[in-house]
């Protein structure tokens, strides 16, 4: 089952989203939960913490559940990328800047993971070394 | 060219549409809640009463307290502080020193209404005064924010003539020479919604015993004409030396014959009447009503004149039952101060069929106009035109001419054939609607330029109509009860505005009693007695999104002694679930700002629950702070051992939208 095991770069960006979209919904709950901001309470505070709740679902998929098919990992991906952009919009207008700036983070992870889909993954390169060897 | 950051939030703005199939805009604030207001004759009449005893010993009166000691400020109502410790260059550094929660606040879900909380924080007696929508005072220290005492009126949380429950704040009166140890010396009032007025020692919170009876004054006792509902007390009264002027407010759009709008002057100690005033003719009051003045007055003290600015008849969208003509209803009047004789009248609306009530104080200010000082008034207005008047005579400092307006086709009615119109300061409202939102028409799939089509508009005093009418500006304004701000010294006027499209519409009688038989619906209101009901609501789509295109809200600056506008900008931001619109847009204000010395503007105000400062010179926002709920009271700014206090009641307006607080927040300087 070589194949499903995520590879280290993938593990780094899924790692960076975990801790982004945890980050994310951290805030998301202070904010919709503190009164002195202007936001709380409201339907938009509200949304934010939802999208923020699935993201982090997703991320902790992508890293802990290693049975999972790739079209349904990339697939995982599409939502969660979506998702990213949803979410900093909607805080971008709810002038919830650390929510923003959690949202970058978790575009740094996702870029992360992208970026080793391109490199050569140490499975491929085992097995470019093999077929060397031979 | 719209700035990136609005351009990034109207893409978002589309986005969530897109993924919410929901919209986030609105602007004008979808809830319609009929604004304070009702009703008034022509002319003074001196009190019959006998003085009640002990007979109050004559007291020459202090016109000019220390501090922010009335509704706006001072007595001409600039909203003008010569404080200067808060300037543009240090503003950055203020924070918030001290906040008090009053408990007072409904969010309408329970069997209280709604709290819509507008009371200026007055500044005198080295206390800080406010009244809170359940009508209690409760006194602050200036620095520190304890509560040094409350008084509760005990009154019916009943919301009997408003929507919901309102205060605009408390008067002050002290004697010339107080005696010490003496009670009620010093006092503060406080009315209610059910027509009381209280008198209070301003020292230990302890009723005067001695005003009216018991420390209470019923304003209701003289409700003699279409007495049909009380005659709410929200604004307070004004106090020149020895006397309290009152109006009242009453229940806007339900009937066409209502109480008419006296003004009520009585003895500060005694509560005595000493002379009314009406702006109806005693004829007619019968058969129309209103012309009230529910709005703040002003007085000149060096010359003792009062200035009223007074509403429109009843009732306020059909004028069948008063083609009479009326020339002190929607006007600003003056009035010799001691005895209520007229002095000069000036009707900026002919047979107001709009409800464009004159809702604003009078500014009375000296200008500098062609090397000469003239004493002036400025009378702001729902319809964005400024009248500037020399406050004397009343004649035009700044062209007045008479404008060929649009006529109504409604059977009955007979709309005036001109109306005032001022060019010179440039009005805040544009001549013509703006135009149909393209993001709100195409977010209802073309409900906003369908419902333009189907509306009857013909530029600036469209008459009401039975097919409907578009109204721009509307009775939301324009300017509203804040009215604008001067500095004395330059003559610079500001002003904050709304810019609401509404719908008006006539319904004939029986087809309104068919279309209310199973309740009324939002935005019906009977106009009982007259042969029509009527429709009004916002211009919206079915996402509440506003149909016309922005701003929704400026504020500008205008030199008065050349008339120009200095600059305007859009104010404040619409939010919408939490979501900030573009800035671009501005926000529906209500409240109004407040000039120092040193070239500051403070105002809350906006829709955004956000309290700004701006630069005078500029018209650039240089701080804001967050706050529970829209500050919509107007601000106060003072001095207190050496340090400069500016305070906002945060209190939220369901016009606005349906946010309400309870919080009283001071900043300065750490």
């Amino acid at each position: 089952m070589t194949a499903n095991v995520p590879p280290p770069a993938h593990r780094t960006g899924s790692l960076i989203l975990l801790v982004a979209a945890t980050l994310a919904l951290a805030i998301a709950i202070f904010n919709n939960f503190w009164s002195g901001n202007g936001i709380h309470g409201t339907a938009g505070a509200l949304l934010v913490v939802v999208s923020s709740a699935l993201m982090l679902g997703a991320a902790s998929a992508l890293l802990f559940v290693t049975r999972i098919g790739r079209g349904l990992r990339s697939t995982l991906v599409v939502l969660i990328s979506l998702d990213i952009i949803g979410t900093a919009l909607a805080a971008y207008m709810l002038d919830a800047n650390w929510l923003v700036a959690a949202m970058a983070l978790a575009l740094v992870g996702i870029a992360v993971r992208l970026t080793s889909d391109r490199a050569p993954t140490p499975s491929a390169l085992t097995t470019m070394a093999q077929r060397g060897a031979e | 060219m719209k700035p990136l950051s609005d351009c990034v939030r109207i893409c978002g703005l589309l986005f969530l549409l897109l993924v919410s199939g929901t919209a986030l805009a609105q602007s004008a604030g979808t809830t319609q809640s009929a604004p304070a207001n009702v009703n008034a004759p022509g002319g003074a009449t001196e009190s019959t009463e006998q003085p009640a005893s002990p007979t109050p010993q004559p007291i020459v009166g202090t016109t000019h307290y220390d501090g922010w000691y009335t509704f706006n400020g001072n007595l001409e109502d600039q909203k003008y502080s010569p404080a200067d410790q808060i300037n543009p260059q240090n503003v950055g550094e203020l924070q918030k020193v001290w906040e008090v929660h009053t408990g007072d606040v409904s969010d309408g879900s329970g069997k209280i209404a709604l709290t819509d909380w507008s009371a200026t924080p007055l500044f005198v007696n080295d206390t800080v005064y406010v009244s809170t929508p359940f009508y209690r005072i409760f006194a602050i220290a200036p620095d520190t924010g304890k509560v040094k005492w409350t008084y509760d009126t005990h009154s019916s949380l009943a919301a009997v003539t408003q929507p919901d429950l309102k205060t605009r704040g408390v008067a002050y009166w002290q004697a010339a020479s107080p005696k010490p140890g003496a009670a009620c010396q010093k006092i503060v009032y406080i009315g209610t919604m059910d027509a009381k007025l209280h008198a209070v020692d301003a020292d230990s919170g302890k009723k005067c015993e001695g005003f009216a009876k018991d420390g209470v004054l019923d304003i209701n006792q003289w409700n003699t004409t279409n007495n049909k509902w009380p005659l709410s007390i929200l604004q307070p009264p004004t106090v020149y030396k020895d006397t309290l002027f009152i109006g009242w407010a009453g229940k806007d759009w339900a009937e066409a014959e209502a109480p008419p709008g006296t003004v009520f002057a009585v003895d500060a100690q005694t509560g005595r009447l000493k002379w009314t005033f009406d702006a109806l003719p005693p004829d007619l009051a019968k058969t129309t009503g209103t012309s009230n003045v529910w709005a703040s007055m002003s007085i000149d003290p060096e010359r003792g004149i009062l200035y009223l600015p007074v509403s429109s008849p009843s009732p306020n969208f059909y004028g069948g039952n008063r083609k009479e003509e009326l020339p002190l209803a929607t006007s600003v009047t003056a009035l010799e101060a001691d005895t209520g004789k007229l002095l000069w009248s000036r009707q900026i609306v002919h047979h107001d069929i709009w409800d464009y009530d004159t809702n604003s104080p009078p500014v009375l200010v000296d200008i500098n106009k062609d090397g000469k000082t003239v004493p002036a008034l400025v009378q702001s207005s729902k319809m964005g035109i400024f009248f500037v008047l020399n406050r004397l005579t009343g004649e035009p400092i700044y062209p007045i001419g008479e404008r060929k307006v649009p006529q109504t086709d409604v059977p009955g009615e007979q709309s005036s054939p001109t109306q005032p119109f001022a060019a010179t300061p440039e009005p805040t409202v544009p001549e013509r609607f703006p135009g149909i939102s393209t993001l709100a028409d195409i977010a209802s799939f073309g409900e906003c330029s369908r419902t333009f089509k189907s509306l009857r508009y013909d530029g600036r005093y469209t008459p009401p109509s039975l097919q409907g009418s578009l109204a721009y500006p509307s009775t939301a304004g324009g300017v509203e009860w804040g009215g604008g701000a001067v500095d004395p010294n330059s003559g610079i006027y500001v002003v904050n505005s709304s810019y609401v499209a509404q719908i008006y519409k006539l319904i004939k009688r029986a087809d309104y009693e068919q279309q209310t038989r199973s309740g009324t619906p939002h935005g019906f209101y009977p106009q009982t007695g007259a042969p029509y009901g009527f429709y009004l609501n916002n211009f919206v789509n079915f996402l509440g999104m506003p149909c016309w295109d922005p701003p929704y809200g400026t504020l500008s600056a205008y030199d008065l002694n050349s008339g120009k506008l200095i600059w305007r900008k859009p104010f404040g931001e619409v939010q919408k679930w939490g979501f900030y619109m573009p800035k671009s847009w501005g926000s529906v204000t209500i409240g109004a700002p407040l000039i120092t010395k040193s070239g500051l503007i403070f105002i809350g105000a906006s829709m955004d629950a956000r309290v700004r400062a701006i630069d005078l010179k500029s018209g650039d926002e240089v701080w804001q702070a967050q706050v529970d709920a829209p500050a919509v009271a107007n601000p106060a700014t003072y001095m207190y051992k050496g340090k400069q206090y500016v305070v906002f009641v945060a209190g939220g307006n369901a016009i606005l939208k349906p946010q309400a607080s309870d919080q009283v927040a001071a900043f300065a300087l750490k």
